[in-house]
């Protein structure tokens, strides 16, 4: 029993021995071809660089030589591309890269498109999405129906679709058809122009909760003015969180007129509330808004404290402010938050 | 007399091959699954991934932080590596626990720290902060002196001051690639704060040239084969165990060397463990306890590509003593929480995770040094046994070896981190040795731990470092013996 255990064991080891062999030969050779790929594509790059410059900026007409005659080049020419739109933002370059692409590369891809392989499918979705591939929206939308998709290329197919078409994926949005990550519920949204933020101001109600929310934090980063009434209005929401990330909006936003809308707040028994509305009072001239900030300097809440201070120091006067404050005050907490804050002094 | 040595010997022989058995199908499942994940993203262009993420806002701000103690010939090289991230919002906190070096004195001079009055809130309880530096030149960099308490406590006092929701904790001798934070941080992103920790992949940076915090693209291995058989060991638990732990949410170790967490969760759970000698996984372990006993769904990630580097022992004695630790660290914080071990209360983490850490990690190298105690034992008793001994001779054999081997042949499929037929052929013939002289090496320190852990002896096991970058390698030669 044991000896035919040793034989089949000694056996078995080398057999996976032999396989070992058999695999490195493979990967040496396998890393050897790509190694050659790659410095062919190194060697396209160096010698038709400046030729591409010319073309992309506008010197000459398109050469014969730069349309793609094989895989290699073609990837050789997305990393050109690609490495023209992360470091230059010149539309007619992107003009130039968007009308290449869809006359040129869409083939290419379309292939990639409906690989076997996930990966390749992400890659063509991410250049779809670079190179503004138009013309490969239809198959998408075939893509779209495909029953083995993942939720990274469904996402990606909605960033597809918000670029180029902007009603339809409105209407799929407001549907909540689909359950989105904060991450990419606000990727999406940030990829809107302001009108059209505007719009969707008035359909708010349609989205999911946590859409809501995000929305209004897309609008805090976006720090148009044209928003301000629509979170202003939403301060008298009744729903906490809401009124809190309009706080917050508005603080990023940062010009403020009217100091009634906040002064509410100074009270309220929600400690962010309180909080944002340290930060808010900061952008009003401080005559105006110091005795709310001296309130709020003796809050219970350790942040409430601190961005009260911030706001003091950064006003006009506030530091000589500050200054008497620690003298005459008695409460221990807010002197020593006053006092971190006038001594931080560099960078906050 | 010979019917009971003869009984005993049938008995701990069949155990142990059992044992040998059982573990060897399970570690090629894991490496199979492994191999099936890492495929999948294979030709995957990464950096178009990478730079979604970039864009400030839906990024969450993170506090670093750098615990470091002695750590002068390192910290530069680190703070730079930090400085070099690419990640839209973060403060870097350099905890100095009482170095009796000049770790805070190169600090200060190299990034001219002024000193700032600063209140911290103290949300977990931490060795009293003494001043706290903010850099003139980078204003996000912070040095806290603290009294010295240990690596736990210093990380609880950088926790203190972050003022960020997520922190990274960073050992002082290691070098993060510049796309890791992002690439960590990507989970926590993409599950709606689902996943409250992540842990990165560490890789062994020695023999690399670093730069002002940046690893060079040259990867040409080392010679030693002490620090071989260690990027061998990484490469072999991060292909079986890690990948296929994490994607079971089984996690109970993510690298100390290179994690982020939900601070909110930390505090909640009482931050590090000034106690235990593993901090790292006792947090870990410490926050799926918390998880499950309030019924919170939550995760914890670990993510196969972000690089940290970090640089392994080159002496023995040196390793001898962290694998002492390591192993110390993992007995205590089983043992502290062995109420969780097949307790249905905590789901698969105690019916899976915590039986397969006690079986597998924790006693598993009692189970082999008893193997190899058996063979010898059994080439002395004659023919009778000595089957078996060969039998289990070529057990750890495909154990230690074969499946080392493999780990490297498919890590260099996938993920060809250190790229290079010459690399390559280095880490397949050396892993082939691995059975006959590292294993049991490792297995004896490991054992030794248990005595350790029975006389109750700590320490900040520090380990001496020789830098990784050509300047400081120098100025460590300069100094005096």
């Amino acid at each position: 029993m044991i000896e035919i255990a040793i034989g089949s064991l000694i056996k078995g080891i080398g057999a996976l021995l032999l396989i070992l062999v058999i695999l490195s030969i493979y990967i040496v050779l396998h890393n050897a071809k790509k190694n050659a790929t790659a410095e062919k594509i190194e060697i396209y790059i160096q010698s038709k660089q400046d030729l591409w410059y010319r073309y992309l900026s506008d010197e000459i007409p398109l050469p014969e030589e730069l349309i793609p005659k094989n895989d290699i080049e073609i990837k050789a020419i997305e990393e050109i591309f690609l490495s023209y739109l992360e470091n230059i933002s010149n539309s007619d370059i992107k003009e130039k890269i968007r009308v290449f692409s869809n006359q040129y590369l869409s083939q290419y891809y379309s292939g990639l498109l409906f690989s076997r392989r996930w990966s390749l499918r992400m890659n063509a979705l991410h250049r779809i999405i670079s190179f503004e591939l138009v013309s490969l929206v239809d198959q998408c939308k075939k893509l779209e129906k495909s029953a083995r998709l993942s939720p990274e290329e469904h996402y990606l197919l909605l960033i597809i679709r918000s670029k180029f078409d902007e009603e339809g994926f409105i209407k799929e949005f407001s549907g909540n058809a689909v359950e989105l990550s904060e991450y990419e519920c606000k990727k999406l949204l940030i990829g809107f122009n302001s009108e059209t933020l505007l719009r969707l101001t008035r359909q708010i109600k349609e989205f999911s909760e946590k859409c809501q929310y995000y929305f209004i934090d897309v609008l805090g980063i976006r720090r148009n003015l044209d928003f301000l009434p629509f979170l202003e209005d939403n301060l008298r929401h009744e729903n906490p969180e809401i009124r809190i990330r309009s706080l917050k909006a508005i603080n990023e936003i940062g010009i403020v007129s009217n100091l009634e809308i906040y002064t509410g707040f100074i009270n309220s028994p929600i400690w962010e509330e309180r909080l944002m509305v340290a930060k808010i009072m900061g952008t009003f001239p401080l005559e105006q808004a110091y005795p709310y900030l001296e309130q709020l300097l003796q809050d219970e809440n350790w942040w409430v404290r601190s961005n009260a201070a911030r706001s003091i120091v950064h006003s006009k006067d506030g530091r000589s402010r500050l200054e008497i404050f620690i003298e005459t005050a008695d409460d221990q907490y807010a002197i020593d938050m006053a006092r971190e804050v006038l001594g931080e002094g560099i960078g906050q | 007399m010979s019917a009971v040595v003869d009984f005993l010997m049938r008995f701990f022989g069949g155990f142990i091959l059992i044992y040998m058995c059982v573990i060897i199908v399970t570690y090629t499942g894991m490496l199979i699954f492994a191999l099936i994940e890492m495929r999948k993203q294979y030709k995957l262009d990464k950096t178009a991934l990478d730079e979604d993420y970039i864009d400030a806002f839906y990024s969450k701000p993170l506090s670093i932080i750098i615990p470091a103690y002695n750590e002068e010939v390192g910290v530069v090289d680190s703070i730079h590596s930090v400085l070099n991230l690419k990640y839209p919002q973060t403060e870097l906190i350099v905890v100095n626990d009482g170095s009796t070096d000049k770790t805070q004195e190169i600090v200060i001079e190299q990034f001219k720290m002024k000193k700032i009055p600063k209140v911290v809130k103290e949300q977990i309880k931490s060795k009293p902060i003494l001043n706290i530096y903010q850099s003139e030149i980078h204003h996000n960099l912070y040095l806290i002196e603290k009294e010295n308490g240990g690596k736990a406590d210093a990380l609880n006092a950088g926790i203190n001051l972050a003022k960020y929701p997520y922190f990274c904790s960073i050992d002082g001798d290691s070098i993060l690639d510049e796309k890791s934070l992002l690439r960590v941080m990507k989970p926590i992103i993409m599950s709606n704060e689902e996943v409250i920790a992540a842990g990165g992949n560490v890789r062994i940076a020695n023999g690399l040239d670093v730069h002002m915090g940046s690893v060079y693209q040259k990867r040409e291995l080392p010679n030693r084969p002490l620090v071989l058989m260690q990027i061998i060991e990484y490469t072999r638990a991060f292909m079986m165990g890690r990948i296929s732990l994490a994607k079971f949410n089984l996690i109970l170790i993510i690298s100390g060397a290179f994690s982020v967490f939900a601070k909110e969760w930390v505090v909640k759970v009482g931050g590090y463990s000034v106690q235990t000698i593993g901090e790292d996984m006792e947090l870990v372990v410490k926050l799926h306890r918390y998880l499950y006993e309030n019924k919170v769904k939550k995760r914890i990630e670990f993510v196969p590509d972000p690089v940290c580097w970090t640089e392994a022992p080159e002496s023995l004695g040196v390793l001898r003593k962290q694998r002492r630790r390591w192993h110390q660290g993992l007995i205590e914080s089983l043992a502290k929480h062995k109420k969780m071990t097949l307790n249905p209360k905590y789901g698969k983490i105690g019916m899976i995770s915590f039986p397969y850490f006690w079986m597998v990690e924790c006693f598993g190298p009692i189970i082999e040094l008893g193997g190899h105690i058996y063979i010898i034992v059994a080439l002395f008793m004659g023919k009778v046994y000595f089957e078996f001994a060969l039998l289990l001779a070529l057990l750890f054999i495909l154990y230690g070896s074969i499946l080392s081997a493999f780990s490297v042949l498919m890590e260099t499929w996938s993920v060809n981190v250190y790229s290079g037929t010459k690399n390559f052929f280095k880490l397949i013939l050396l892993s082939l040795t691995e059975a006959f002289w590292y294993r049991p090496l490792s297995m004896i320190w490991r054992c030794e731990a248990f005595i350790q852990v029975l006389l109750g002896r700590k320490s900040w096991g520090h380990m001496k470092r020789v830098g990784l970058s050509k300047k400081t390698r120098q100025k460590r030669r300069d100094l005096p013996k």
